[in-house]
């Protein structure tokens, strides 16, 4: 069963309910029942739900317990005190029933993305709990890690487990979900088929939050053609190499590869190729080993690079220092106006919480608070790290909105995803890579559409 | 490698013979005491050997030798230079450097190897083996797994902290410490703090508080070859201290 | 409610680990800049008492026991043995760890006065990577002079560490951890209280 709706529709409270979270973590007021396998989670201990219903987190960086994927698939088993003999017994089972053997003894923090995810769900199905709980189980994953996620959730399905996924992505889960429920402003306020989701138009998208199912039959429409003629200025990357330690082989070898301004350049490829190395290099937070990074035929340096660049993180909270959203905007800048300041809020909608700290505002005010703080400093080149991971159709298309205004101020514009969607509503230019290496840079016209679709593997 | 990264990378067993994790530290405790309870030569070269001993019965026989190498070469050093050392303060320093190094490598050498050869889930078996109350066990667990992750979190601040033009240099230390330590701090606090919740919401929808007794799917014990190295270093060190205390300097 | 209250200890382990990762890594970062230079490795434990103070006082505000004092006064010690160093330090760190505590504890851990007195012997644990410089030296020192041997090349070791250094140290870590602790309440409170984290 696939649970969906805008941001902050109650998706996640649905889960914390299921899963006894709440009342244990976050107060509340709560009326009516809950049931689940025949009790209460929210007056249950909850170590007697944990027997019954598995949770699969979004964040795969604080999901895990230990340092190891076996111990981590034996962690829910040994809390419940089976012995030994048992516990392995059931950690090969999980191992082998989800395909994930291989991935067994190995370090976490040496594992990708869509293997982390993979030992997550391993690890709440070695207990044998008859509900499976994920939340946004896509949402930090590359294309390939999606399909092998898919592969998984299968194999629960044919388990005979009653799932449950929360989740604004869809296409990825056409044939597996039966049921999608629609919550709205915390209501469920309607029950699809998955047949009926693919149908779905455009406004009633924008209305529901709700991304298509479909990738091939995508239908944002863009509101401005991609932009092809001669950019205003170009950065020029010549024989760029950076490596992490001296001994390895380069984790990034840029030979040629240009950027334009005034354009939203797009840089796909799966996790591990290099497209992170690439922004921090751009940004001068990484000095390149060789090579070197033009912008108007003028070579500048790393720490030439660091105070025009800046780059926008998928977690704002690491950049977001001051007490107040209007300080923070300020912060750094030479010579702060008010008049510039006014604008600034204005045009990323933050006047009305320009007094509040910036850390209680929600994930995509902050976010458009280190934007904001970005352009006041007068940034040329702006980096977006996976600007729309975990965000639901309407908000994506607002930030693909904000990147296109961003563009049209002159800057440059440099977007990582993995979001074929984003792409597509926003951006003007695709850099593909792989292994380190920029293997192609095209334009997004028709043409350029459909090697993006191969590239991701879309239809 | 850096040394704290060999604490995370998981062991596999290396043909060696395997002691219990307890047994180890314990053996660590007496061989260090062990090492301070005489001072002549033959004395120290005797615990030295035991330490190499027992490092190539548990499996690692390489690098024991490597430190028997450099152990008779600082022997070496200091026999050359020992008559000279009267006559330049170099040669002191190098003699001294020679004896200081010599003293601590029994007990680096034991250390190496109980940190190369215990697995992180080994060690907290261990732990729950020796009756730890929990809540430390889970602590201190955390606080390993949790080490890498914040030093993540410390980079990623660090570079958002350059992009800002917000110095993390000597300038702004000396000039504006505290808004300096501020600007580190809160946004350090406050992904520590979502660190620690949704960690804690993890581990407990999977059931850490379950009341039923914890059990480890790393196999621990003490057995046989436990009890014997043990008693072993346990009653030579006894002997040692006896001829300490009896003022009869081994 | 009974399991309430079971997972509410739980979480503050959790949390007291967590937080006790921060002051490793605190610990490390400051040992990284200041190791190559010989003043500086001498400032270090006061460098890191005053970097540690509210670290320390976060971690006592979500998770008000002994328990965490203890293992965060203990780890660096033993992260010194398991990195090559003697394994001495923990002599010094496991009685400073219970000192603490028991200063802690007469505050029932959530007095601000007895915290900072507790984070102050706390921060002594430190010192415990430093004890042999004067430990091995007089070691090294009764070895040679009942070998008869001149007396003077000892005199310049002992210039170059003399005694008073190890109870200035012990000072300077009281100073700057009690300067820490005064940051943590006057700054840090009023900033992170704004930002809805405490």
């Amino acid at each position: 069963m696939l649970l969906c709706g805008k941001s902050g529709c109650g998706k996640s409270t649905v889960l914390r309910l299921l899963n006894g979270m709440i009342p244990e973590f976050f107060d509340g007021d709560l009326t009516g029942r809950v049931r689940v396998g025949g009790m209460d989670p929210t007056t249950c201990p909850q170590y007697k739900v944990a027997r019954q219903v598995g949770t699969v987190f979004q964040n795969p960086r604080t999901q895990f317990y230990t340092l190891d994927t076996t111990s981590e698939v034996a962690f829910g088993c040994e809390n419940r005190g089976m012995p030994r003999a048992e516990i392995s017994r059931r950690v090969n089972e999980a191992a082998a029933d989800l395909g994930i053997a291989a991935l067994m003894n190995r370090n976490i923090f040496h594992l990708s993305g869509g293997e982390k995810q993979r030992v997550a769900i391993a690890s709440v199905y070695a207990t044998g709990p008859e509900v499976l709980l994920l939340d946004e189980p896509s949402a930090n994953l590359d294309f390939p890690a999606i399909r092998e996620l898919r592969r998984t959730l299968d194999i629960l399905r044919s388990k005979g487990k009653t799932i449950l996924i929360a989740e604004h992505r869809t296409w990825y889960l056409e044939g597996i979900v039966d049921r999608a429920v629609y919550l709205d402003g915390g209501k469920a306020s309607d029950v699809f088929a998955m047949g009926e989701l693919a149908s779905l138009t455009r406004s009633q998208r924008l209305e529901t939050g709700i991304r298509p199912v479909k990738l091939e039959g995508f239908d944002l429409p863009r509101t401005v053609a991609p932009v092809k003629d001669t950019p205003m200025h170009e950065m020029h990357l010549a024989d760029l190499v950076f490596s992490y330690s001296r001994h390895a082989a380069p984790s990034l070898s840029v030979p040629d590869a240009q950027f334009g301004s005034g354009r939203v350049e797009a840089i796909v490829g799966d996790n591990g190729a290099g497209k992170s190395t690439l922004a921090s290099v751009v940004c001068g937070l990484a000095r390149e080993q060789r090579g070197s990074i033009e912008i108007d035929g003028a070579v500048l340096s790393a720490r030439k690079r660091l105070p025009l660049s800046y780059e926008v993180m998928q977690e704002a909270n690491h950049q977001l220092f001051c007490d107040s959203v209007e300080e923070e905007v300020v912060l750094g800048a030479s010579n702060p106006g008010t008049r510039g300041l006014e604008s600034v809020l204005g045009q990323l909608d933050l006047l009305d919480v320009r007094g509040r700290h910036p850390l209680t505002l929600s994930g995509g005010q902050k976010q458009r608070c280190a934007i904001a703080a970005a352009m006041f400093c007068g940034k040329k080149v702006l980096v977006f790290d996976e600007p729309t991971s975990g965000l639901d159709y309407a908000h994506m298309a607002q930030t693909a909105t904000l990147l296109r205004e961003l563009a049209a101020s002159g800057a440059f514009v440099l977007v990582v995803t993995h979001d074929f969607e984003l792409a597509l509503a926003a951006c003007d230019r695709v850099t593909e890579m792989k292994g380190g290496k920029v293997t192609a840079q095209y334009g997004l016209d028709k043409g350029g559409v459909a090697r993006l679709r191969e590239f991701f593997g879309i239809g | 490698m850096n040394p704290l990264e060999k604490l995370y990378t998981e062991q596999g067993h290396n043909g060696g013979i395997v002691f219990d994790p307890r047994t180890k530290a314990t053996l660590l405790v007496l061989l260090d005491i062990a090492v301070f309870l005489g001072r002549s030569l033959p004395y120290e070269a005797a615990v030295f050997l035991v330490c190499v001993l027992i490092v190539a019965v548990g499996g690692m026989a390489s690098t024991a030798l490597r430190y028997c190498a450099v152990f008779s070469l600082l022997v070496a050093v200091q026999q050359l230079i020992g008559p000279m050392v009267g006559q330049s303060a170099v040669l002191s320093l190098v003699q001294f450097l020679a004896v200081a190094v010599r003293k601590v490598l029994p007990c680096l050498l034991v250390a190496y190897w109980a940190v190369g050869t215990t697995g992180v889930s080994e060690f907290a078996a261990a732990l729950w083996g020796s009756g730890v109350p929990k809540s430390a066990i889970i602590t201190t667990s955390v606080a390993f797994r949790c080490f890498p992750t914040i030093s993540e979190e410390w980079r990623a601040i660090r570079s958002a902290m350059k992009m800002r033009g917000i110095g993390t240099g000597l300038s702004s230390w000396l000039f504006h410490p505290i808004q300096t330590i501020a600007h580190i701090y809160v946004p350090l606090f406050a992904s520590v703090i979502s660190i620690s919740d949704e960690l804690a919401a993890a581990a407990l929808c999977r059931g850490m508080d379950d009341p039923a007794p914890h059990t480890c799917l790393a196999q621990i014990g003490l057995r046989t070859q436990d009890w014997l190295a043990l008693a072993l270093v346990a009653a030579g060190t006894a002997a040692a201290a006896a001829f300490a205390i009896a003022g009869k300097g081994l | 409610m009974e399991p309430q209250k079971k997972s509410t200890s739980s979480r503050a382990a959790i949390s007291a680990g967590v937080f006790i990762a921060l002051y490793l890594a605190v610990y490390v970062i400051i040992g990284i800049v200041c190791m190559p230079v010989p003043i500086l490795f001498l400032l270090m434990p006061a460098l890191v008492a005053l970097l540690a103070a509210p670290i320390f006082h976060i971690m006592l505000a979500r998770s008000p026991s002994g328990v965490p004092i203890f293992i965060a006064a203990v780890l660096p010690s033993l992260v010194l043995i398991a990195s090559g160093h003697i394994p001495i330090a923990p002599a010094v760190s496991v009685p400073a760890g219970i000192v603490a505590v028991l200063i802690a504890r007469a505050g029932k851990y959530r007095s601000f006065a007895w915290n900072a007195a507790s984070h102050a012997v706390f921060s002594w644990n430190l010192l415990g990577g430093f004890v042999p410089i004067w430990f091995m030296r007089d070691y090294f020192f009764q070895d040679i002079l009942e070998r008869g041997m001149s007396s003077s090349f000892c005199e310049t070791l002992y210039a170059l560490t003399p005694d008073w250094v190890l109870p200035a140290m012990m000072v300077a870590i009281v100073i700057s951890s009690i300067l820490g602790s005064l940051i943590a309440r006057k700054l840090l409170a009023a900033k992170l209280g704004r930002a809805g984290i405490l």
